[in-house]
């Protein structure tokens, strides 16, 4: 079978291509497969495009076409990032965390990080943690009616509250 | 202690150098990609103003790519003092080695600093400390990006959390003699880690040197990162030296002709290239090694793969040279490296 595209060589390789429920068939030699769009397996490999696979492309479709959406710290653009890979500032990751999220997961397979914090914050952010789970069982407790447990735990959460605000200031 | 290239500590048979890296940026910065010159300067500044604080007794010395020659950049990356990435960004990018160069600080590179510690041999828990050690003086003076739940904050996703890349260079002759070696490489994907060429992303795999590195850097703490790759990385050591041992016994004679040959060609060669002299290299590195040639002078055997590289050879012959004249010039410096020695 000779080569879609060259019509000269002999094709090696046959694959189809679905489109939106269009079924296309293609062969190419070689040579043409090189310069072919649909193939990339000849070049080398793009981490950029491995991100935009992993974004839940239905949302990005319905949003993007009407607005890219910018962050407010840096100025770089959704779609900029798309491209690049790399984000504009620290920012960002809470600007865009609707779509980086899915990503940061895909690539690691986790969302919270648990090794070193800075000294200077790691003590805030370590009683904040401790606030937000105290808090989750105080709800529990609550909704379980084990009054006595939640006053217990009330009184904890508002300790460590106090020294969050004392470290604060 | 050892320098980074000295084949003398105890797992350099295998495992050649350890590296760690973390990568750190500062909130009040946009990450290097997107920043202009002059903010690239004055971030430069002011991390060079908390490193004179911070390390006043140790030197460092401090150095930007772009006051420096392709040839000097070249080889700082030959030395694996920086990474290839460094000198993408010309104008905006630096670095600081200290004077044992087993710290680099680089400056903009993807991020605005990337901590990195190279020590020889399997080091990773003493490569870990010192790393972090730095990481926690610098931390005390600057603004680190840190986010509750993502942790440490970087240009690309990729390193987010701990932002620590462990990486281990190993010699395997043996196992990829064999063919053993790209099983084993894909067995260690599957459990998340990565293998590389020598010099990081995207190069390619020259005197049987493989980087073996941790690929996930969130959702698991530094120590759990490290502790892995420390048990990985001594089963790999494990496998390649029992190879060479079943490769001793069943084929000796062959082994020792392949490594004996490789000797032959380094010492009568008159024009050589890198990638041969590699080749050959890691053979004659392996003779020591196994024991089939026993002068002391191969301790320098790593050291001399290096000076062997385009870059480091050209600084050594000191002067512009074309191909054949360094292709000449590699073979003459491994005759006489390898002349008079005892095999």
């Amino acid at each position: 079978m000779l080569c879609d595209i060259c019509k000269k060589r002999n094709a090696s390789l046959h694959y189809t291509k679905i489109i939106n429920g269009k079924i296309e068939e293609k062969h190419l030699c070689e040579i043409c497969a090189f310069e072919n769009q649909d193939f990339d397996i000849y070049k080398p490999f793009s981490i950029h495009k491995l991100f935009s696979g992993l974004f839940d492309n239905s949302k990005i479709d319905e949003d993007t076409e009407v607005d890219d959406i910018t962050c407010s710290n840096c100025g770089l653009t959704l779609s900029t990032f798309q491209k690049t890979g790399k984000l504009g500032c620290a920012k960002c990751y809470d600007e865009f965390s609707q779509y980086i999220k899915p990503i940061i997961n895909g690539i690691h397979g986790h969302y919270h990080h648990r090794g070193k914090a800075p000294n200077r914050i790691g003590p805030d952010i370590l009683l904040e943690k401790e606030v937000d789970e105290l808090s989750m069982k105080l709800e529990e407790a609550v909704k379980a009616e084990e009054f006595e447990q939640a006053a217990v735990l009330r009184d904890e959460i508002k300790r460590m509250k106090e020294k969050l605000q004392m470290n604060r200031e | 202690m050892a320098r980074p290239l000295e084949n003398t500590s105890k797992d350099q048979d295998v495992a050649v150098s350890t590296r760690i890296r973390v990568a750190r940026n500062l909130n009040e910065y946009k990450f290097p990609l997107y920043m202009s010159i002059e903010e690239s300067d004055k971030l430069t500044d002011s991390i060079l103003i908390t490193m004179k604080e911070t390390f006043n007794d140790s030197n460092y010395r401090f150095y930007r790519i772009r006051d420096l020659t392709q040839n000097e950049r070249l080889m700082y990356i030959e030395q694996h003092l920086i990474s290839p990435g460094l000198i993408q960004k010309m104008d905006k990018s630096s670095f600081l080695i200290r004077d044992d160069e087993k710290a680099t600080i680089m400056i903009n590179e993807e991020d605005h600093l990337r901590i990195q510690t190279l020590l020889p041999g399997l080091n990773l828990d003493e490569a870990w400390l010192s790393c972090s050690d730095i990481d926690d003086k610098l931390e005390s003076k600057l603004n680190f990006a840190y986010h509750k739940e993502l942790g440490y904050l970087t240009s690309c996703p990729t390193n987010v959390g701990t932002g620590l890349r462990a990486s281990v260079m190993v010699h395997l002759p043996c196992l990829t003699m064999t063919g053993n070696a790209n099983s084993l490489f894909e067995a260690l994907r599957k459990i998340g880690l990565t293998v590389r060429g020598i010099y990081g992303e995207g190069s390619e795999a020259i005197g049987n040197l493989y980087q073996i590195s941790n690929q996930i850097t969130l959702g698991e703490t530094e120590e759990e990162i490290i502790n892995k790759l420390n048990k990985l990385i001594s089963q790999v050591v494990t496998k390649e030296r029992n190879t060479r041992k079943f490769l001793q016994n069943k084929k000796g004679i062959e082994v020792e002709d392949k490594v004996f040959r490789s000797y032959g060609i380094l010492c009568n060669s008159r024009l050589i290239s890198s990638k041969e002299a590699m080749k050959h290299l890691s053979n004659v590195k392996l003779a020591y090694d196994m024991g089939y040639i026993t002068d002391t002078k191969l301790e320098g055997i790593l050291k001399l793969m290096v000076d062997i590289m385009p870059a480091n050879l050209q600084n050594i012959v000191n002067k512009e040279a074309e191909k054949e004249e360094r292709d000449k010039v590699r073979a003459k410096l491994i005759r006489d490296y390898l002349s008079g020695m005892e095999v």
